[in-house]
C-alpha cells in the first residue's frame, strides 16, 4: 500500500469521524474513492494527501474541493 | 533490494602495498570480520570509504577527517613512495563492487597519482599530485563484462545508492562515532530518527494546510450569510466570539511556545552540563591514571640514562672489563714476551754489574781487603804493597787504588742504569693492572649480553608505559571532543545546573498548570461554538455544499492533529520496544543485568531518553561499555523500526572497542540481524601468538553460520615504515 493510502487510513481511523461519517472498520482496508456511492470526506481527505503530495498550493488545492462540493 | 558489497580493494593505500589484485577482500551477504591488531590496517580499510563518499580520509595524528589532495602523503604505502624512482609514477587506488538487487553489479575506483620530483619521500612537495576521475562502471549480473558511466549525475547516483547519504550515519561509523548519532543531550536527535522513519513531516504539512482550509471553508460560509434575521445575527456572533477565542488561543499558544523554548533551552542546558559534569569525572579518572605513569615514565628514563652511564663504565671497570673481549691471546703474548724481556734485562744487567765491579764477582782478595787506611798509605807512597810494585800517580795501578779506596761500602750499586730506558716496571704495572681485566675475559661476552637483554627490558618498559599513556592521553582527547574543557569552578557548574533545573521546573509548571488547561478551555470553547454555527448554518438558507465543506474541514483538520500525535507516539513507542531488544540482545552475554530504556515525552513535546532499572529508578553512571550499547541499541531500533527492510551494509570500524568480548559477542548476533550486510573492523578477537591470530571468541564466530568471511590481517613485527606492508589471510 501506498504511503498516500497508509495517510489517508490513518486519519480516517480517527474514532469519532468513523462514528460520525459511518464509516466501518472494514471499509478502511479499502477506501475506494470518486467512486460511486464513495464518501464526501474520503474524497476530500484523498484530494488534500495526494494534490499536497503533487506538489500543489494550497490555494489550488482548495480550487479542487469547492468543485467536489460543488461550490 | 539491498546494496551488497561483493568486494574491496587497495592499491598503494597506506600500509595495502601493491597492486589492487594483491589486496581484495572478497565480502557477501551477512556479517564479515576484518580481525586485526593495532596498525593492522582497520582504521584505513575504513578510511576507503569516507575517500569514496566524502573525498576525506581521517588523519590519525590528530583524528581530523582531510581532504585528499591535503594529505595525499599521507595515503600512498612509503614503500610504494620509497621504490619509485624520481620522475616516475606512483598511484593510489580504491575500488569497491557492490549489487544492487538481482540484476545490477557495480564498480567504482577512486585513484589519484604521484610523480616523484626528489627523495624526501614524506615531503609533500617532494610529489606532484593528480586526481583521476572516478571510474564507474555497471554490468549486468549474467555478464562478465563492465561498461563504463560517463554522466557524472549517474556516478554520484549509483556512489549514493550504496548508501543513501540520509543513513549513512545509521550504517557508517567509526569507533566513538557511535556517540554522536545519538546524543541523548540533543533531544533533536531522537526526532530527527523519529522523522526520518515515518511520514511525520506529511502530517505536519497536512495539519496546515486543514487548519487552513477549515478557515477559509468558515470565511466562505460567513460570506453565505446573508439574510437579515434573528437566526442569521446569532450566526455571525457565534462566529466573531470564534474569531475572538481563536485570537486568545493563538495569544495562549504564542505563550505556550514561549514557554516551551525556555524549557528546551534550560533543558539543553541541564544536558550539557550533565556531559560537562561527566566530562570533568571522566577526565579527572584519567588524569589520576596519567599522572603516576608519567612519574613511573621519569622513574624509568632516568634508570635508562643511568644505566647507559654505566655501560660506559663497564669498558674500564674491573669487575666487567668490556675493553679486555678478545685480547685471550694478547695476554699470552704479552706473558711472553715480557718474560723474554725480563731474562734479557737481567743478562744485561749481569754484564753490567760485572764490568763495573769484577771485585763483586772475581775476588783476589778477601772482601773489604786491604782496608782504607793501608790503601790511603799505599796511594801516598805511591807503591802497592799487596804485590810490591810501584804505583806512580796517574799509572793504571794508581789509578785503581784510588777506585779501590773510593768503592762502595754496599755490595751493589742499586740506582746505576744499565739500559737507556728500562722498561721493567712499566711492563710489569700493565702486567699488574691488567690482571683484573683478563682474569675477566671469558665472562665478557656473557656480560654484554646481560647488560644488551637489560637495556631491551628497560626499553620494552618504556614503551609499554609509552603506549599506556598514549592511549590514555587519546581517551583524555576523546572526552575533550566528547565534552569540553571547563575552566569554570565546580561551584559555577553546580550554581549553573541548579538554575536551569529551576527555570525547567518553572516552566514545566506554567506550561502544565496554567498554559495547556487555558489552552484546552479555549479549544473546548471554539469546538462549542463551532457546533453552534453548525447547527445556525443548517437552518439557514444556505447552499449544502458550503455546509458540507465547512463540516468536513472542521473534521478533517481535527482528525488530522490527532492522527500526527498518534503516528509519532506510535513510532517513538516501537522505537522502544524496538530498542530494548537490541539492548538485551547486545548485553545478553554480559554478567550484569542491562536496564530498560524508556523514551518520554517532556512538556515541550521533545523526547527524553531515560535509562531505568527493573523498578522504574533512573540509572546513572552505568559502565562505557553499557552506555555505548544503550545508544547503539537506538540506533539499531531506527533500522529496524523501519517498516521496509533497511537497505544498506553496516560499515564499522572497531564500534565495540575495548568493551569486552560480551558486547562483542552480542554485537555481532544483533548486527547479523538488524542489517542486510555488515562490514566490521575488531581488534577484540585478534590473538598475536596463535595461528590463526584469533582467540576463542574468534573460533566461535568463524563456527557461526551468520558470519560469512573472515579476513585476518597482518604487519611484519619490527618492521621499518618503509617496509610496513599489511597482507591477509582469509580464515572463512
Amino acid at each position: 500500500m501506498s504511503n498516500r493510502n497508509e495517510i489517508l487510513k490513518e486519519i480516517l481511523s480517527d474514532k469519532e469521524l468513523m462514528e460520525k461519517y459511518n464509516i466501518k472498520k472494514e471499509q478502511l482496508e479499502d477506501l475506494k474513492p470518486f467512486r460511486p456511492g464513495s464518501k464526501k470526506i474520503v474524497d476530500v481527505l484523498t484530494t488534500i494527501i495526494n494534490e499536497n503530495d503533487n506538489k500543489r498550493s494550497s490555494r489550488q488545492i482548495y480550487g479542487t474541493i469547492k468543485n467536489l462540493h460543488k461550490i | 533490494m539491498a546494496s551488497i558489497i561483493n568486494s574491496i580493494s587497495f592499491k598503494n593505500f597506506f600500509n595495502y602495498y601493491g597492486e589492487l589484485s594483491d589486496n581484495q577482500y572478497d565480502l557477501k551477504e551477512g556479517v564479515n570480520i576484518i580481525v586485526a591488531d593495532n596498525g593492522g590496517g582497520k582504521s584505513k580499510f575504513f578510511n576507503a570509504f569516507l575517500w569514496l563518499f566524502n573525498n576525506q580520509i581521517l588523519d590519525s595524528d590528530d583524528k581530523i577527517r582531510k581532504n585528499i589532495k591535503d594529505i595525499y602523503v599521507k595515503i600512498v604505502s612509503d614503500k610504494a613512495k620509497n621504490e619509485t624512482k624520481i620522475r616516475e609514477k606512483v598511484d593510489c587506488a580504491i575500488q569497491i563492487e557492490y549489487t544492487f538487487g538481482n540484476r545490477h553489479k557495480y564498480q567504482i575506483i577512486k585513484s589519484f597519482t604521484l610523480t616523484k620530483l626528489n627523495d624526501n619521500i614524506s615531503d609533500p612537495s617532494s610529489w606532484q599530485f593528480t586526481m583521476n576521475d572516478t571510474e564507474v562502471n555497471k554490468t549486468e549480473l549474467i555478464l562478465t563484462k563492465y561498461k563504463p558511466i560517463y554522466d557524472e549525475d549517474d556516478k554520484k547516483n549509483i556512489i549514493d545508492r550504496l548508501i543513501m547519504p540520509a543513513f549513512r550515519k545509521y550504517s557508517f561509523f567509526q569507533g566513538e562515532e557511535v556517540d554522536d548519532i545519538i546524543d541523548f543531550g540533543e533531544k533533536e536527535s531522537i526526532e530527527e530518527a523519529v522523522k526520518n522513519l515515518t511520514d511525520i513531516s506529511k502530517y505536519n504539512e497536512l495539519v496546515e494546510i486543514t487548519e487552513e482550509f477549515k478557515l477559509k471553508a468558515e470565511k466562505d460560509l460567513s460570506n453565505q450569510n446573508t439574510a437579515n434575521n434573528k437566526q442569521a445575527n446569532d450566526l455571525s456572533a457565534a462566529i466573531e466570539e470564534k474569531e475572538r477565542v481563536q485570537e486568545q488561543l493563538k495569544h495562549e499558544l504564542k505563550k505556550l511556545k514561549e514557554w516551551e523554548i525556555t524549557f528546551s533551552d534550560a533543558e539543553k542546558e541541564k544536558n550539557h552540563l550533565d556531559k560537562t559534569y561527566a566530562n570533568a569525572d571522566k577526565r579527572k579518572e584519567i588524569d589520576d591514571k596519567i599522572r603516576p605513569l608519567n612519574r613511573k615514565l621519569k622513574d624509568k628514563a632516568a634508570e635508562f640514562e643511568e644505566f647507559l652511564d654505566k655501560v660506559n663504565n663497564r669498558f674500564f671497570d674491573g669487575n666487567f672489563s668490556w675493553i679486555a673481549m678478545g685480547f685471550d691471546q694478547v695476554v699470552k703474548d704479552f706473558r711472553s714476551l715480557n718474560d723474554k724481556f725480563i731474562d734479557e734485562r737481567y743478562k744485561k744487567k749481569a754484564l753490567m754489574d760485572i764490568e763495573e765491579s769484577p771485585n763483586n764477582y772475581f775476588h783476589f782478595l778477601p772482601v773489604n781487603s786491604p782496608d782504607s787506611v793501608s790503601i790511603q798509605n799505599m796511594i801516598d807512597n805511591e807503591h802497592c804493597y799487596v804485590c810490591d810494585r810501584p804505583a806512580k800517580e796517574g799509572s793504571h795501578e794508581h789509578d785503581y787504588l784510588v777506585k779501590l779506596k773510593n768503592r762502595p761500602s754496599s755490595n751493589v750499586e742499586k740506582d746505576k742504569s744499565f739500559v737507556v730506558n728500562d722498561l721493567k716496571d712499566f711492563f710489569g704495572n700493565i702486567q699488574i693492572n691488567a690482571q683484573p681485566f683478563y682474569s675477566r675475559i671469558p665472562d665478557v661476552r656473557n656480560s654484554i649480553k646481560l647488560t644488551k637483554e637489560k637495556e631491551k627490558d628497560i626499553k620494552r618498559q618504556i614503551s609499554q608505559i609509552k603506549a599506556k599513556l598514549k592511549s590514555l592521553k587519546d581517551q583524555r582527547k576523546d572526552v575533550f571532543v566528547a565534552g569540553e574543557d571547563s575552566e569554570t569552578s565546580d561551584a559555577q557548574i553546580l550554581s549553573s545546573y541548579q538554575g536551569a533545573i529551576r527555570r525547567m521546573q518553572d516552566a514545566t509548571n506554567k506550561i502544565d498548570d496554567i498554559l495547556r488547561p487555558k489552552i484546552k478551555r479555549l479549544k473546548d470553547q471554539i469546538k462549542n461554538i463551532e457546533n453552534e454555527i453548525d447547527s445556525l448554518s443548517k437552518t439557514q438558507d444556505i447552499p449544502k455544499g458550503f455546509k458540507d465543506n465547512y463540516e468536513i474541514s472542521v473534521d478533517i483538520a481535527r482528525a488530522t492533529l490527532n492522527a500526527k500525535d498518534r503516528v509519532y507516539n506510535n513510532m517513538v513507542q516501537l522505537l522502544e520496544e524496538h530498542a530494548n531488544n537490541h539492548f538485551k540482545n547486545l548485553t545478553v552475554n554480559n554478567d550484569l543485568a542491562g536496564g530498560i530504556l524508556r523514551f518520554e515525552k517532556t512538556p515541550s513535546d521533545s523526547i527524553n531518553f531515560v535509562y531505568s532499572d527493573s523498578n522504574g529508578n533512573i540509572v546513572y553512571g552505568s559502565s562505557e561499555g553499557f552506555q555505548r550499547m544503550k545508544k547503539f541499541s537506538v540506533v539499531m531500533a531506527i533500522i529496524s523500526a523501519n517498516s521496509s527492510d533497511y537497505k544498506y551494509p553496516l560499515l564499522a570500524d572497531a564500534p565495540i572497542s575495548a568493551f569486552g568480548e560480551g558486547f562483542t559477542e552480542g554485537f555481532f548476533e544483533a548486527s547479523g540481524k538488524v542489517f542486510p550486510q555488515s562490514i566490521v573492523l575488531v581488534k577484540e578477537i585478534y590473538k598475536r601468538d596463535d595461528d590463526m591470530k584469533i582467540n576463542d571468541l574468534g573460533r566461535r564466530l568463524l563456527k557461526d553460520e551468520n558470519v560469512k568471511t573472515m579476513y585476518v590481517n597482518h604487519v611484519p613485527e619490527g618492521a621499518e615504515q618503509i617496509e610496513l606492508v599489511t597482507t591477509k589471510t582469509k580464515l572463512k
